[in-house]
């Protein structure tokens, strides 16, 4: 591809996958069964934003001036000019490649993995869809094209976590994604709208400026900044609408890979990330010193916590896999949300501590986390059950899928040096010892469980003897469609982690790449320094959270008679055993939180509007109406000796009031 | 004393217009007759006839507006006279009367 032509156009890595994906719907509805077309048309599209994604990719490396960006202009109301814009700067180039790369290898895996579907076609439309809308969202250069992306991705997972219509969970589960996420969407909405009310534009560079040069007070820049943080709770599902994820995998295993794990839920920490400048501004008068980059680092904190404690009691492998990603999505907020913060001047300066390992950990937990979401399917695939009671052993019969999964379990739960989960893990821990904050040591109790979780799963799935009803030689590895994107996986899973040691040449540092440059500062490329090294006490955490982990999980599941039986130790804290086993209540207080509060109101406002607004004023101007025509018809008496009287006797009567009250005197 | 007798004025032609008015108004209230009525009508048109002409003489004595106008109030009155006379005439052959108060079919 023509290197200038892309870099001014870098629009292109969204249009092939609209163009496949609107395709394949027209294809798709004069052919139902254009499976092969389908497929072919998806996959080239993907592949040629891949391609695109990575000359773009290689356009930042070679010189990260300025960002490549554009604009057509879309609509124009009076002064206020919306364009519809690209731009793509360092953080950008990453994304785009992350996303079409595993979308690209979750395509190729899923020809086979849904060969035996129904709707080939709408799963690849759909799929294709998705990946323009991530796609549009990671290229937006203003707020209004990021949210009409946003809420495209929210659309596509609807259509794909309810892809099994005949599975009524499945359309539940949906249903209940899309309104999850509609929640925090609407303060995302309201925002946006905060935002453009105070500064008359869109567009991201406009507002931070503005922000950063004050134009909005204390307070609404706080409400703002709250308001458009409720998107990212939506969407990367952080407490307390965390909810919806772990139901979403109803949906097909790879798209649970795609977007449930590696795409779309990053999103949201993709958008704090953009939006960094603002956030790292708004302080909010109320609580004193209260950030809320605060407030993103305690939910970041609490997720990471909470869904790593539900995570290691569930039976379910897809489940435990979706609980590890809110939680790790957690841990990526929670980095963001670390800042030191320094006086200059009169004027608080804020820096981003962990903004680079938040970002990290992104990239290296998308690849690893749809890799481990791809096992699971390889593993659902062989053995026809969700439930990991039912496995074990399974190390013997997919070899392939045993070893890639092993490499991602290490990944994700920081297995020194090797893998690139360790580093970026490393990052955050590190950032968050550097800004003495408080939640260092909830993040640590989280790795602890991620790493105990983690194991757990490959222990129940690989290890020991197997457990299920089907005969040994019904079980077999998958072809190398599937196998094949598990290995091209497990390369960035395990290297992916060198961008970040601290013996990385400064050239291909991460830190080099992604770092936060404070509004104003980005055209010389000012960074704040940001930390490299190891740090031997955050080093000795994350070594021994990792022994933790995986010493506990080898003593409980390790082999058929573990020396630590799950049973014992499930009964010995029955209640936090059962509180984790039913996800804290979350759901349930949320069915009752809805059947009370919310059906109560429905009750009251249904019964305002069925009495009151019906019965009373509607119904009521009816009657009005009829009964007093009942009574003035008689007046139509059809005497006209009648009508000219009333005429002249009401026209006297008139005529002497105007006179006698004076009436008349204005006129003349 | 004579002579302010003789002089006459606008108001004394108003006072014949008000009279004629209200003998019309008297007419079509009262009478049964539809022919009375239309009668009562015509008296009533006159009654304004007289007040044009004469507000036309005494207050813009140069233009003849309210000349014109009393034209074409005869003239509508006319038309008027023949339209009613025209439904006066069918009434009569369907009820065989010209009684208004057995003619009362337009009510509730």
């Amino acid at each position: 591809m023509n290197m200038p032509f892309l870099t001014q156009n870098a629009w292109l890595p969204a249009f092939f996958p609209l163009l496949a994906g609107t395709l394949i719907f027209i294809l798709a509805a004069f052919q139902r069964k254009a499976n092969q077309a389908a497929i072919g048309i998806s996959i080239t599209g993907v592949l040629l934003a891949f391609v695109a994604s990575l000359g773009l990719l290689g356009a930042r490396f070679a010189d990260s001036g300025h960002a490549l960006q554009g604009s057509l202009r879309w609509l124009t109301a009076g002064q206020t000019e919306i364009a519809m814009g690209w731009s793509v700067d360092n953080l950008t180039a990453m994304m785009l490649v992350v996303v079409t790369f595993i979308s690209l290898l979750v395509q190729i895996y899923s020809a086979e993995y849904m060969s035996h579907e129904e709707g080939i076609p709408r799963y690849y439309g759909a799929l294709s869809l998705f990946t323009f809308s991530m796609l549009l969202l990671v290229l937006a250069d203003n707020l209004l094209v990021l949210y009409m992306g946003w809420e495209l991705v929210g659309v596509c997972s609807y259509l794909l976590i309810g892809f099994f219509t005949f599975k009524p969970e499945a359309a539940a589960a949906a249903k209940k994604a899309f309104l999850v996420n509609r929640i925090g969407d609407f303060g995302f909405l309201l925002g946006i709208l905060i935002l453009f009310y105070m500064t008359g534009s869109l567009q991201f560079s406009v507002v931070t400026e503005a922000v950063a040069a004050g134009k909005l007070p204390g307070a609404l820049l706080a409400l703002a900044g709250i308001l458009l943080f409720c998107g990212p709770i939506g969407k990367s599902a952080q407490f307390p609408l965390h909810v919806w994820l772990p139901d979403a995998m109803e949906g097909p295993t790879p798209v649970s890979a795609l977007i449930h794990a590696a795409t779309m839920v990053a999103a949201g920490v993709y958008m704090v990330a953009k939006l960094m400048p603002l956030f790292a501004q708004a302080t909010s008068p109320l609580f004193g010193s209260f950030l809320v980059l605060d407030a993103i680092a305690w939910i970041g904190g609490i997720t990471a916590l909470l869904a790593a404690a539900i995570a290691v009691t569930q039976t379910d492998i897809k489940r435990v896999l979706a609980y590890s990603t809110v939680s790790q999505l957690g841990f990526m907020m929670m980095a963001l949300g670390m800042y030191q913060a320094t006086t200059e001047a009169g004027h608080l300066q804020i820096i981003p501590l962990g903004y680079t390992a938040g970002l990290f950990h992104l990239m290296t937990h998308a690849f690893f986390k749809a890799m481990l979401f791809l096992c699971s399917g390889s593993v659902i695939h062989a053995v026809h059950s969700n439930d990991m009671r039912v496995m074990g052993g399974l190390r013997k019969f997919l070899p392939v899928t045993a070893l890639a999964c092993l490499i991602g379990t290490a990944s994700i739960s920081g297995f020194p040096f090797l893998t690139a989960g360790f580093w970026s893990k490393d990052e955050i821990l590190l950032a968050m010892w550097e800004a003495h904050s408080p939640l260092f040591g909830l993040a640590a109790l989280a790795a602890v469980l991620t790493a105990f979780y983690m194991f757990r799963l490959y222990f129940m799935t690989f290890e020991g003897s197997y457990r299920g009803e089907l005969a040994p030689e019904q079980i077999h590895d998958s072809g190398w469609l599937m196998k094949g994107p598990l290995v091209i996986l497990a390369i960035p899973s395990l290297l992916a982690g060198f961008v970040g040691t601290p013996w990385t040449p400064p050239a291909f540092h991460i830190h080099s790449f992604l770092h936060f440059s404070p509004v104003g500062h980005e055209a010389t490329g000012h960074a704040v320094a940001t930390h490299t090294g190891l740090n031997p006490v955050v080093l000795g955490v994350s070594l021994f959270v990792f022994l933790v982990g995986l010493g506990l999980a080898w003593a409980m599941y390790g082999s058929d008679k573990p020396a630590l039986a799950p049973q014992a130790l499930a009964e010995r804290f029955a209640p936090l055993h059962k509180a984790s086993l039913n996800r804290f209540y979350f759901d349930e207080l949320y069915l009752l939180f809805i059947r009370w509060v919310v059906m109560g109101f429905a009750r009251i406002s249904a019964f305002f509007d069925k009495y009151i607004l019906d019965g009373l004023l509607v119904n009521g101007v009816g009657l009005f109406t009829i009964g007093s025509s009942e009574t003035l018809k008689y007046l139509q008496s059809g005497r006209i000796a009648y009508y000219a009287l009333s005429v002249v006797s009401i026209l006297v009567v008139l005529l002497l009031a105007f006179l006698k009250l004076g009436f008349g005197k204005v006129g003349m | 004393m004579a002579n302010e007798i003789l002089n006459i004025g606008l108001k004394h032609y108003l006072l014949v217009a008000a009279l004629l008015f209200s003998i019309g108004l008297f007419g079509l209230i009262t009478s049964r007759n539809l022919i009375k009525v239309l009668m009562s009508i015509e008296f009533i048109l006159n009654a304004a006839n007289i007040n044009f002409v004469a507000f036309s003489h005494y207050v813009t004595p140069h233009e003849l507006t309210g000349q014109v106008f009393a034209i074409f109030v005869m003239t509508i009155a006319a038309a008027e006279a023949g339209v009613a006379l025209a439904i006066a005439l069918s009434i009569y052959k369907h009820f065989q009367s010209v009684d208004m108060d057995k003619i009362h079919l337009m009510k509730w």
